[in-house]
C-alpha cells in the first residue's frame, strides 16, 4: 500500500490542524484591521472616537485614550492584537511549509511590526491600509497554494461525459 | 597579494594573536582567498551590496530563521565571505571523522552488548543518556549513528575535535542555503573556484534507507514543530529529501507494535524509518522505543547514542580508536581533564583560569564557560565558583585547555569593503550507511560575533565552507 503513496504531498492531521488555524488567524486580523480601519476613518473625519471605543468594547480591551487602545491593538502582547494573531498565522504557514504562504506571511508580520506616530491620525490609517494590502497578498498566495485548482468549463463536461462511459 | 591592495582600512584586525586563515602574519592573502578577493573588487561587479542585502532579505523570508521565544523568530546570521578550505587540509579532516565515527560505532556495539570497554563502566551507567532497554539489541548493520557532527578547531597547523554529536546533530542545512542564496545573487564571488557540490542530504536519504529491514521503505522526518529552534532545517531537509515532515502528534505505535500515522484519505500508513530531530521519543510517541526494539521501526540516529557523546566518554575516543581500529587518532583533541580521577582533578583546580569548563550533558554551547573571557572583575569569583562546583561534582565536568583557534574574515559590508576578524569553529557531518561513513566536502562553519562562542544564541553567524583544489 504505502508504493502507491504520494508521499510529497500527504496531507498530515498536524497539516490539516495547521490550515485551519492559518484560515481562522487570517480571517481575525482582516477583520480587526478593517474595523480598525473605519473606526480611524471615523475618527479623522467625523472626530468620533466612539467606533473605536466600541470596537475596544468587542475586543475586551479598556478604552482610556486612543492612542493608547491603537498601541494595544496593534501591538499589544494580548490575545487579540493584531500582532499577536499574524504571528500565530506565521508559525502555522512556517508549519505548512508552502514557501510562498512563508514568505507572504513573513512580509505581513513585517507590515505589521512597523511603529506610526500614533499622533499622527494619517500615518495611522496608512500603516492600517499596508496591513490589510498585506493580508490580502496572503490570502491571494492561499487561494493559489491551497485551494483546489478551479475547472474550466470545457474540460467538465469531457470529464462528466467521460464519467459516463 | 598584500592586504594594503584591498581599500584602505577594509579589514580590522584585533586577534593578531590567533591564526587568520585568509591573512597570513605578512598581511598576504593566503592562496585560498586569493581570487575571492579579486572577485569582490571586480570593478563590473556592480551592486553588491544590494545583492547581499536582497540575499539576506530573501533567506529571511523563506523562514531561514531560528526561533527565539513561542511565535518569533530571528533571521539566521549569513556571510556571504565563504570559509576556504584547501582539498588538501579536508582530507585530513574526511579521514579523521570516519575513523571517530567507526570507532564511537564500535564502542556503542560493545555498550549495548555488554562487552568489556575502554571506558570504566560505571561512566557508562552513570550517563543520563545510557539506555538499559536496549541491551542486547543491534541496528541493522549494527550502525547506531546514522548522522554525527563532530565540532572542530583550527590552530594554523592541525585540526582539534573539541565535541562530538551524535543525538540529534543539527546545523548541516545552513551551508546549503548559503550556497543556495549565493548561487542566486552572488554566483560572481565563485568565479575561478571549482567547488565540490555539497549534498549531504543524499548521504543521509541513502543511510537513512540503509538502516531498514523493509525492501522499500516508508521513510519520514520526525519533528517537534514550527516552535522548536531547528524547524527549518528539518522542513528544508524533508523537502530536499522528498520524504513527509511528521509531528509528534501525527504518529502512534498499533496494537501490532507498528508505528504508523494516520493520513485523511489514506487511512492508517505504515513508517518503517524515522529520521528522529527529537529527543525524549516514548514522552512525544509512547511505544516508540519498544517498536525500534523490536524491529519494527528503525530510528535514525538510535537512541542511546548519547552515551557516547557524553563529555567525559569523549576524553576517551582516542583510546577506542588506538583499540577498535589499531590506528593512531587522525586528529587531534584538546587536552582532557578527568575530574573522576584525583591527580587530574588537582590538576585542573590549579589551572581552572586557563581551562574551558564544560558540563557533562551540556551541548551546542550550553553549559560551557571559558573563564578567561569573563572581566576581570567578575573573573576572581568565577574562579572560584567553578572550583567547588568541580570539587562536588567531578563526574559532572570535564576541564579542557582552551585552544588559540583561527579566525576567519567575515563581512561587515560589501560596499564600502569592511570586514573583521572572528573567530571560527568547523561542524562537519558523517552519513554512516552500508558502505561505511561517508563525509560530504563540506560543513557548517560558525563565527563568533564577541569572544569566542560561536552559537547563534550568542550571536554567532553561519557561513558556507568551501572545499576547494589549488
Amino acid at each position: 500500500m504505502n508504493d502507491k503513496l504520494d508521499t510529497k504531498n500527504l496531507v498530515l492531521p498536524s497539516k490539516l490542524y495547521k490550515a485551519y488555524w492559518l484560515g481562522r488567524y487570517v480571517e481575525r486580523v482582516d477583520s480587526v484591521a478593517r474595523a480598525l480601519l473605519s473606526a480611524l476613518n471615523s475618527l479623522k473625519h467625523l472626530k468620533s472616537e466612539e467606533p473605536l471605543m466600541s470596537l475596544a468594547d468587542s475586543l475586551g480591551i479598556e478604552f482610556i485614550k486612543h492612542e493608547k487602545f491603537i498601541e494595544e491593538i496593534l501591538h499589544g502582547d494580548i490575545p487579540s492584537s493584531i500582532l499577536y494573531a499574524v504571528r500565530n498565522m506565521r508559525t502555522n504557514a512556517i508549519g505548512l511549509g508552502i514557501e510562498r504562504l512563508v514568505r507572504e506571511s513573513n512580509i505581513l508580520v513585517i507590515a505589521v511590526e512597523e511603529r506610526p506616530d500614533l499622533q499622527k491620525i494619517d500615518e495611522v490609517i496608512k500603516h492600517a491600509n499596508d496591513v490589510i494590502a498585506a493580508i490580502n497578498n496572503v490570502g491571494r498566495v492561499i487561494n493559489e497554494e491551497i485551494a483546489p485548482p478551479e475547472i474550466p468549463e470545457d474540460k467538465r463536461q469531457k470529464q462528466t461525459r467521460h464519467q459516463q462511459q | 597579494m598584500h592586504v594594503d591592495s584591498l581599500p584602505s582600512q577594509s579589514i580590522d584586525f584585533s586577534k593578531t594573536e590567533s591564526h587568520n586563515e585568509a591573512i597570513d602574519g605578512n598581511l598576504m592573502i593566503r592562496e585560498e582567498y586569493r581570487q575571492f578577493f579579486k572577485n569582490i573588487q571586480n570593478p563590473r561587479l556592480l551592486r553588491l551590496r544590494e545583492k547581499a542585502m536582497s540575499a539576506d532579505l530573501t533567506a529571511y523570508l523563506e523562514g531561514f530563521t531560528y526561533n527565539v521565544k513561542p511565535n518569533e523568530y530571528n533571521a539566521v546570521p549569513m556571510d556571504f565571505v565563504p570559509r576556504i578550505i584547501s582539498r588538501k587540509n579536508f582530507q585530513v579532516i574526511e579521514d579523521g571523522i570516519k575513523q571517530r565515527a567507526k570507532a564511537l560505532n564500535m564502542f556503542l556495539k560493545d555498550v549495548y552488548t555488554q562487552e568489556k570497554t575502554i571506558v570504566p563502566e560505571e561512566l557508562i551507567v552513570g550517563s543520563e543518556y545510557f539506555n538499559l532497554d536496549l541491551i542486547g539489541h543491534l541496528p541493522k548493520n549494527d550502525i547506531f549513528i546514522q548522522v554525527y557532527g563532530a565540532d572542530l578547531l583550527y590552530n594554523g597547523d592541525t585540526y582539534y575535535v573539541i565535541e562530538d554529536n551524535l543525538r540529534v546533530p543539527s546545523g548541516v542545512t545552513y551551508p546549503v542555503k548559503i550556497r543556495e542564496m549565493s548561487n542566486r545573487y552572488l554566483n560572481v564571488l565563485k568565479k575561478g573556484y571549482k567547488l565540490e557540490p555539497y549534498k549531504p542530504w543524499t548521504h543521509l536519504y541513502k543511510a537513512m534507507r540503509d538502516s531498514s529491514w523493509v525492501k522499500n521503505p516508508f521513510m519520514v522526518l520526525l519533528t517537534d514543530g514550527p516552535s522548536g529552534a531547528a524547524y527549518f532545517e528539518h522542513m528544508y531537509l524533508s523537502k530536499l529529501m522528498g520524504i513527509p515532515i511528521v509531528e509528534t502528534g501525527d504518529i502512534y505505535v498499533t496494537d501490532s507494535g507498528h508505528v504508523a500515522a494516520k493520513i485523511p484519505g489514506e487511512g492508517e500508513v505504515q513508517i518503517d524509518v524515522i529520521y528522529r530531530r527529537v529527543e525524549d521519543l516514548d514522552v512525544f510517541v509512547p511505544g516508540l522505543t519498544k517498536a525500534y526494539i523490536d524491529g519494527k521501526v528503525a530510528l535514525v540516529n538510535s537512541p542511546g547514542t548519547g552515551v557516547a557523546d557524553d563529555k567525559i566518554v569523549y576524553s576517551y575516543v582516542p583510546k577506542m580508536i588506538q583499540h577498535y581500529l589499531s590506528e593512531e587518532p587522525i586528529l587531534q583533541q584538546p587536552k582532557s581533564y578527568n575530574l573522576t580521577i584525583p591527580e587530574e582533578l588537582e590538576m585542573a583546580i590549579q589551572n581552572v583560569e586557563n581551562l574551558v569548563v564544560k558540563e557533562r550533558g551540556g551541548y551546542g554551547g550550553m553549559g560551557t564557560v571559558i573563564p578567561r573571557d569573563h572581566p576581570k572583575s567578575k573573573r576572581v569569583a568565577l574562579i572560584e565558583q567553578i572550583k567547588k562546583e568541580i570539587t562536588e561534582k567531578p563526574d559532572n565536568y570535564l576541564l579542557q585547555e582552551t585552544l588559540d583557534f583561527s579566525t576567519v574574515v567575515t563581512r561587515e559590508s560589501f560596499s564600502p569593503l569592511i570586514m573583521r576578524d572572528s573567530y571560527v569553529d568547523l561542524r562537519v557531518f558523517s552519513y554512516y550507511a552500508e558502505d561505511g561513513p561517508q563525509v560530504p566536502p563540506g560543513g557548517l562553519s560558525r563565527f563568533a560575533r564577541h569572544g569566542r562562542i560561536t552559537n547563534n544564541s550568542s550571536g554567532g553567524g553561519v557561513k558556507d565552507t568551501w572545499i576547494v583544489d589549488l
